[in-house]
């Protein structure tokens, strides 16, 4: 059941002659010997090296190992290699890239999963970036386990893959029995290329219908009051003593705590970013939201977001504060006061689902355009199904 | 055409291609033990079988063509660049009565030959309809016309001291006098070294290989050829390479001429030389940028072949040289 | 200028190289020594009285930063000594996705998984490298064992003691399972 159909779905016209032709088949059965041992023995590969496997199969082609010795180069185009060697972790952003690569790739083709992430997504298989193992979607033929493996254990795994391409000829591929149930086997949450209920795959207009996201209305001018008051610097920490009177006397706000940023009301944080920005915080540090669902005591599903700025300069001073909003209003945005908050809120965006009100591009920035959800809300499955590699 | 000259011609073109499929092998023994590796050792003995089992691999490869590919261009440049790499050969003299086309515009010919293995490569880069084998080729095309300058002036200075384009006539001068680059040594070996530089550049091998710079244009031309069409793209740059030693060796070195033996054992010894030499400077040199190259053709290499050119048509007239 | 004398070093380097022997050991059939604390998979140990050494009692799984371990915990009574203890029902460790970080052999309370010094073979499945109870028990017979376990890990940890050193071992020479999966 496991047999890689992919792998048998080209012949070569030649190779279709001598098995429709009667008899030339017998007659020809060195000739198809040879033609295997060249095959076996002129293995090109394509190193697909993400991370740290990718030095060891580096390693592997250096002097030590050598796997120029079994024939074995590495080729820069798809076009004209045998193998796909996967190294290293495959983000869901890559494997449509690794897929792309992997079709360009002339049949006979093989692929070899090296190392533990590229096998099974090591312990970031549970991630939402991280695609539980590469055959999901490639048809593997060999898996090199280790982490990373070492340079021989690759040479090893092309060997291995000799055994196979020659059993595959001569009509007893190696994997063909049904693999057993195991217990304690980690099985992937996505199922598997080989597997028979495997769900067919997302329709572009499904891609499409993920993609809801629409800008809203400009802010418009903010009126700020420039006058800068008189208040001392800042906790030997760089914490600074500024902001608490500020809020205090200008912002209404009562309620300061000791072990986290103030809370700022959503319609006054534009204004307050401003006054801070003409106080001499001028370079603004991050931009973190954070997801809290409803509760059972009542409390409504929110956003929290953080801002923090910064002096510039010797003894610099930090600023930061939360602003908090309902789920389904929006943060006002401050990219016209900074405009590097413009990628960070797109960000914040694209992994938690906070809009910004007026800001000029609310777009994903990290994850593919065509992703459904916002993998960082509290609510979000981490074994989602419509992964959109597929 | 004599049956003679077809026969040795169809002879000439398989012996090269034998040669060259080994001088793979050699190249990758060579390159292995450059790196303090073995190079290929598993496949026959000492490796041996390795090319073959190469070609064998290539020839069972799914030949795929680009949707938006030029198909017939794309089908047809492959085969042509061996093909006019192979011409090349049929014009080298093995020995005193061993030249398959034995012709009076030999030297001329050469270099007409090496420029039209241009239009192959440049047909496979505009087939592709591929970003990466189109910047390949135009760049194939920039090195190999800006070459093709210093590569005629220096072929010139044995034609001007033999006074003959045959190149039979030159190894004969040279048999009759001296090798060219050991006298006038200040004429010959000055020449020999540029037209080595030359025609590293024509054949596109490092240090001049910026049309197929992996970390800029992935393959180059080649870049969409799978299969047997790669194959020969493959085996036209080698068989250039050899060629051009061969055509190097006749100039410069002597060709067939030698102490002792017969004359197609020091032709091929010297061409076998020249050949491992080049892949010496292969797996040494790194490459040359774009604008290095072109300031190393046009401010070094033209001006030089020039001045060695006048100094060629002056040593004649001196009592020494005439 | 700088490129010349460059270009003339580098091939003076490779023309030494291609004279002096190579750097090569030909790996299926000549393996690399292995430092002493080589490791890369896993065995399950029986004790002195021939017992199962494993009790089930977990500390593996939960240690795992990968959750590779899966425990089922029994209880029965030893057919050795005739006390009731805790067995491994079933006991399974996917190399799919470990780390090889030897945390489970360093909180093992009774020293009961140990690693290896050869690799498992790679597979043409997932499967193939799911190491079963059967198959961890096997590697204890077939293939040699690294150095390390529970107490010698922990002792090097006590800041008394000092960290202590791996005996060389006797056995550096190839492992007989590599050398024979390679052929």
């Amino acid at each position: 059941m496991a047999v890689n159909e992919d792998a048998l779905a080209y012949h070569h016209p030649l190779y279709d002659l001598m098995l429709n032709v009667p008899g030339l088949a017998v007659g020809l059965a060195p000739v198809d010997r040879l033609l295997t041992w060249g095959l076996k023995n002129s293995l090109w590969v394509f190193p697909m090296a993400t991370s740290c496997c990718g030095i060891e199969y580096m390693a592997a082609s250096a002097s030590r190992v050598d796997i120029d010795r079994m024939g074995t180069i590495p080729r820069a185009s798809p076009r004209q290699a045998d193998v796909m060697l996967v190294a290293g972790t495959i983000t869901v952003k890559m494997a449509p890239r690794v897929k792309r690569l992997w079709d360009q790739m002339p049949e006979p083709k093989w692929c070899i999963a090296m190392g533990s992430c590229a096998i099974s997504g090591d312990f970031y298989r549970n991630l939402y970036s991280v695609v539980p193992g590469i055959d999901t979607f490639l048809p593997v033929d060999v898996y090199v386990p280790g982490c990373p493996p070492n340079p021989e254990a690759v040479m090893h795994g092309l060997l291995r893959l000799q055994e196979k391409v020659e059993a595959a000829r001569a009509g007893h591929p190696v994997n063909a029995e049904p693999p057993p149930e195991l217990f304690g086997a980690i099985s992937p949450s996505l199922p598997r290329l080989t597997d028979q209920n495997r769900p067919p795959e997302l329709s572009e207009e499904q891609v499409q219908a993920s993609l809801t996201v629409v800008p809203e209305g400009d802010p418009g001018e903010v009126p700020v009051d420039l006058t800068p008051p008189s208040i001392p610097g800042a906790l030997p920490d760089g914490v600074s003593t500024e902001l608490a009177p500020l809020l205090k006397d200008r912002f209404g706000v009562a309620e300061i705590p000791a072990d986290a940023p103030p809370l700022v009301p959503a319609e006054r944080h534009v204004e307050l970013a401003a006054t801070l920005k003409a106080l001499g915080y001028r370079q603004l540090v991050f931009v973190a939201a954070s997801h809290h669902p409803a509760k059972k005591d009542g409390e409504a599903e929110a956003f929290e977001v953080a801002y923090a700025l910064r002096t510039v300069g010797a003894g610099s001073k930090v600023a930061s504060w939360r602003v908090r909003v309902p789920a389904t209003e929006s943060v006002p945005t401050l990219t016209p006061t900074f405009a590097g908050a413009d990628w960070q809120e797109r960000e914040q965006f694209d992994l938690v689902g906070v809009r910004f009100s007026g800001h000029p591009d609310l777009r994903r920035v990290m994850l593919p355009e065509n992703w459904e959800g916002h993998p960082l809300r509290r609510d979000y499955p981490a074994d989602h199904a419509a992964a959109p590699w597929r | 055409m004599t049956l003679f000259a077809w026969l040795s011609s169809i002879l000439v073109a398989v012996i090269v291609l034998t040669v060259t499929a080994f001088g793979l092998w050699w190249e990758r023994k060579l390159a292995g033990r450059m790196q303090s590796r073995l190079g290929p050792t598993i496949v026959g003995p000492i490796g041996l079988f390795q090319p073959i089992a190469d070609l064998l691999k290539l020839v069972q490869k799914e030949p795929i063509i680009p949707q938006r590919a030029d198909r017939a261009l794309f089908w047809l440049a492959p085969p042509l660049t061996t093909l006019f790499a192979l011409l090349v050969a049929a014009l080298v003299p093995f020995g005193p009565k061993l030249a398959p086309a034995n012709i009076d515009v030999g030297v001329p010919l050469i270099i007409a030959l090496g420029g039209l293995a241009l239009i192959p490569v440049w047909m496979a880069g505009w087939a592709s309809h591929n970003k990466y084998a189109l910047l390949g080729a135009m760049r194939a095309v920039a090195q190999s016309v800006s070459y093709g300058v210093p590569l005629v002036l220096t072929a010139l200075v044995p034609v001007i001291l033999a006074g003959s384009m045959n190149l039979n006539s030159i190894v004969a001068w040279q048999h009759r006098h001296h090798w060219l680059v050991v006298w006038p040594v200040f004429l010959g070996l000055p020449a020999f070294i540029l037209f080595i530089l030359a025609m590293l550049a024509e054949a596109n091998r490092i240090p001049f290989d910026i049309p197929e710079a992996e970390s800029e244009l992935v393959a180059g031309v080649s870049t969409e050829y799978t299969g047997m069409h790669f194959g020969f793209i493959y085996l036209a740059e080698y068989v250039h390479t050899l060629v051009g030693s061969a055509v190097a060796s006749t100039l410069f070195l002597g060709g067939w001429d030698g102490p002792f033996g017969p004359s197609v054992l020091w032709m091929v010894l010297k061409t076998c030389l020249l050949f491992s030499v080049l892949y010496w400077l292969r797996w040494s040199l790194v490459r040359l940028r774009a604008d290095q190259l072109m300031a190393l053709a046009w401010k070094w290499l033209v001006p030089a072949g020039l001045a060695l050119v006048l100094l060629a048509a002056v040593w004649t007239q001196t009592p020494w040289g005439r | 200028m700088g490129y010349l004398l460059d270009g003339l070093k580098s091939m003076w380097t490779t023309a030494l190289n291609a004279i002096r022997p190579p750097f090569t050991q030909e790996f299926p059939k000549v393996l690399r020594p292995h430092p002493e604390r080589y490791h890369t998979s896993f065995a399950l140990l029986h004790d002195e009285t021939g017992d199962e050494a494993c009790t089930g009692c977990g500390a593996c799984a939960r240690i795992c930063p990968s959750q590779v371990i899966t425990v089922k915990l029994g209880k029965r009574e030893s057919a050795i000594t005739q006390k009731k203890r805790g067995y491994a029902d079933d006991f399974t460790l996917d190399l799919t996705a470990c780390l090889v970080c030897e945390l489970c052999v360093q909180v093992c309370p009774t020293d009961a998984i140990v690693m290896l010094k050869v690799p498992e073979l790679p597979g043409f499945r997932r499967e193939d490298l799911v190491l079963s109870m059967p198959r961890l028990y096997e590697n204890e017979k077939s293939k040699p064992l690294g150095w390390s376990n529970a107490t010698k890990l922990m002792a090097m940890q006590d800041p008394k003691a000092g960290a202590a050193k791996p005996e060389p071992s006797k056995e550096t020479a190839p492992a007989p399972a590599a050398a024979g999966a390679a052929s």
